[in-house]
């Protein structure tokens, strides 16, 4: 069982797929009850024609047996039955199949068409007998042929008779049928196979049209719809229901747009208020002066920056929901990573310097030109590069490397920081969930990778997280490139 | 300047109004879209300031009809709506300059200044002078008393836009928006560290310091020393 399983898993997908499967079932049982059939009507005919020959044979015995005294007196005449067999045998014509043959007790040839009595038999059962012998022809001709007989032992004597017909059109005719069974199994067999393959070419491709659709659906695309046949089947019926419960989700997302929007109105509104009556405190304190006055002021000021990393806070969650509602998918346009990177490179270059962190940007040439939200891939990458700059202690490095890996273009940022330990790779990713223990004094809201994996999310990129001992690596893969930069200067550092 | 704020509501409105008068500018109000629109085409302002969200006539269609007017006012909008995509369609639809609330009364303002300024010069510069400090835009050279400044192409770009609103604040906001051409805040104090780059080739080695720091909002770059 197990084999089997390992067989199939290493078939090629097409054969794994459950519709190929069922169709392959389905054909087996078709050809094998094709099979079943064609058997039945064989052993049935063949049962029938043997039935006929051993009537005809019994038929011929008694017309052989009535030309004597056997049947009136139980007396038999040996000679009464040579001379009957020997008048046949005068006008017997080479279409008639009978066969007949008498011997006495040494087997010696007395009267018929059969060249001596058979010793070796294809079948024996009773005394009926299948055997292959030479028959003599009326013309004089011998001939080896398969025949099916009775064996008789003449009464009250030692003389032995056989009764039979040539059964050589029956075995022809038999092998013929087995050949045409073959003939016809083999085309059962290739026509099922073709019939399953193109069964499950369809429902594949019925299937596949749904897959197609979930991904985009998953991608954030809730206005593709399934395009329905003209059959009405359970596929269209699938396919509508699919396409109505689209079209409802669709419904919902669009209220959950319009709410977070008018939240967003609403919400930042009072915050505005709060933060502005604050600006105009602070604005009147300037013009006073005096210790206590200057206190309040820092007060103020505290308070604002505090409202401002509210404001910040809950701008950060409404993107990422915004995000991973996929609104942005409209906004992309082609980029050159190589001055994405390199702007990146050169707005971090000081900070880094400062911390006495090497900062190295890498894109491989010419540049890949790749279709992506900007701000959006900018502002993943910038969370990347504060999370490498506050873990990553003074005197390490953080490379950011734009390059093809097996043939698919991924951007990396990698630093010799602690790290994430592999059980926290998911987690990490939630939103407001951070690791480190002092998190109630360094700056950040816990959102930043799940901003990163939101991005990638819009992006159908593959976000993967690795340990390099020391440090994490984060890379982004499968960039869809649209172009290079055929200007690109090589490799900038 | 004589501004027009056309907001719906009162609290910003009048908080607007009197952060402007407390700094010695006029400001005229307006309640509706229709209304605002009227005062706009009847009267000269140096600029507006329109949220986006009105009664009666949104503010992406007063802009548009103002400008299908060829009306040229330097126009701000405010909205709470500050996504990328929202912001593009903004700048799109004709104004200058695109606001996300909540604000801080000092970003608007320096705002404002800064699209009055821009609308003021319309003819293209290739020199900018503050001081003792001079950029050629052509050569792209800085100078510093007549002696030439290295500097990196970024810190350029930094010092390009300080100049052009020089005496005026520039907020760190609107230092990602036109040097590095981004809608967001980087969490960690980047902007911060290239201005201080920028001041230990300009402000240090020299004796009077030319880009001072307002405290919580951002940079204003003037020859006269300040009180910080």
């Amino acid at each position: 069982m197990l084999a089997r399983l390992l067989a199939i898993r290493s078939l090629p997908i097409f054969f794994r797929r459950y519709t190929f499967v069922l169709s392959v079932i389905y054909a087996s049982l078709f050809c094998a009850s094709i099979l079943v059939v064609l058997l039945i009507l064989y052993f049935s005919s063949f049962q029938f024609l043997r039935d006929q020959t051993d009537r005809y044979i019994d038929d011929d015995v008694y017309r052989i047996v009535a030309g004597t005294d056997w049947p009136s007196t139980g007396i038999v005449n040996i000679r009464d039955i040579k001379n009957y067999l020997d008048n046949r045998r005068r006008i017997h014509s080479k279409s008639d199949p009978s066969v007949y043959l008498l011997v006495d007790r040494n087997n010696t040839f007395i009267a018929g068409n059969l060249h001596r009595w058979p010793t070796e038999f294809l079948y024996l059962e009773g005394n009926r007998a299948e055997f292959t012998s030479q028959v003599y022809h009326d013309d004089g001709t011998i001939e080896s042929h398969p025949v099916r007989a009775i064996l008789v032992s003449v009464p009250n004597s030692n003389f032995k008779l056989l009764v039979g017909r040539d059964i050589m059109d029956i075995q022809t005719l038999k092998r013929g049928f087995l050949q045409l069974l073959s003939w016809s199994i083999v085309a059962a067999v290739a026509l099922a196979s073709g019939g399953a393959y193109w069964v499950s070419r369809i429902a594949t491709s019925r299937l596949q049209q749904v897959n197609q659709l979930s991904r985009k659906v998953m991608g954030g695309d809730l206005t593709q719809r399934i395009e329905l046949t003209t059959n009405g089947d359970q596929f269209d019926e699938l396919a509508d229901n699919i396409n109505q419960m689209l079209e409802r989700i669709q419904q919902l997302v669009e209220a959950v747009r319009s709410v977070s929007d008018n939240v967003a109105h609403d919400l930042r509104t009072p915050i505005t208020r709060l933060r502005n009556n604050l600006e105009e405190i602070a604005r009147q304190l300037t013009h006073q002066s005096g210790s206590e006055i200057e206190d309040t002021r820092t007060a103020i000021e505290q308070s604002i920056s505090e409202a401002d990393s509210l404001l910040q806070t809950f701008e950060a969650v409404l993107r990422i929901t915004r995000l991973e509602g996929g609104i942005y998918s409209e906004n992309f346009s082609e980029v050159s990573v190589s001055e994405l990177i390199e702007d990146l490179g050169e707005l971090y270059d000081p900070i880094a310097s400062e911390k006495s962190i090497s900062l190295m940007t890498t894109v491989c040439s010419p540049s890949p030109i790749v279709s992506v939200d900007r701000d959006a891939i900018a502002q993943a990458l910038t969370n990347l590069l504060d999370n490498a700059l506050t873990y990553t202690p003074q005197g390490g490095r953080i490379a950011v490397v734009g390059q093809f890996v097996d043939r698919q273009f991924e951007i990396s940022v990698s630093d010799t920081g602690p790290g994430i330990p592999p059980e926290f790779h998911d987690e990490v990713m939630k939103r407001f969930v951070r690791l480190d223990d002092d998190s109630r004094t360094t700056p950040g809201n816990g959102l930043g990778l799940c901003l990163v994996s939101a991005v990638v999310q819009i992006h159908k990129l593959k976000l993967v997280l690795e340990n390099t001992h020391p440090g994490l690596k984060v890379r982004l893969k499968n960039f869809k490139v649209v172009g290079s930069n055929v200007s690109n200067e090589a490799d900038r550092t | 300047m004589r501004i027009l704020i056309i907001e719906d509501d009162e609290h910003t409105r009048r908080f607007i109004v009197k952060g402007l008068k407390e700094s010695g500018h006029l400001a005229e109000e307006a309640k509706t879209g229709t209304d605002g629109l009227h005062r706009a085409r009847t009267e000269e302002f140096d600029a507006l300031v329109v949220d986006r969200m009105l009664p009666k006539l949104g503010g992406l269609e007063l802009v548009r009809q103002l400008r299908e007017e060829k009306n040229p006012t330097p126009i701000l909008i405010l909205s709470a709506l500050g996504d990328v995509n929202q912001r593009v369609e903004g700048l799109k639809s004709g104004c200058d300059d695109y606001l996300k609330k909540p604000f801080s009364f000092t970003e608007l303002l320096a705002r404002l200044e800064s699209i009055v300024r821009r609308f003021d010069k319309t003819e293209t510069e290739t020199r900018l002078t503050v001081g003792d400090l001079s950029m050629d835009l052509i050569k792209r050279e800085v100078r510093m008393q007549g002696k030439i400044i290295d500097i990196r192409p970024i810190e350029f770009r930094i010092l390009e836009v300080l100049m052009r609103s020089s005496g005026q604040l520039v907020t760190r906001t609107m230092l990602l928006e036109r040097v590095w051409n981004y809608n967001f805040d980087p969490q960690t104090n980047v902007v911060e560290t290239h201005v201080s780059r920028l001041r230990s080739k300009i402000d240090i080695p020299f004796e009077t310091p030319m880009i001072h720091t307002i405290r919580g909002s951002g940079y204003r770059l003037s020859a006269q020393t300040e009180r910080q």
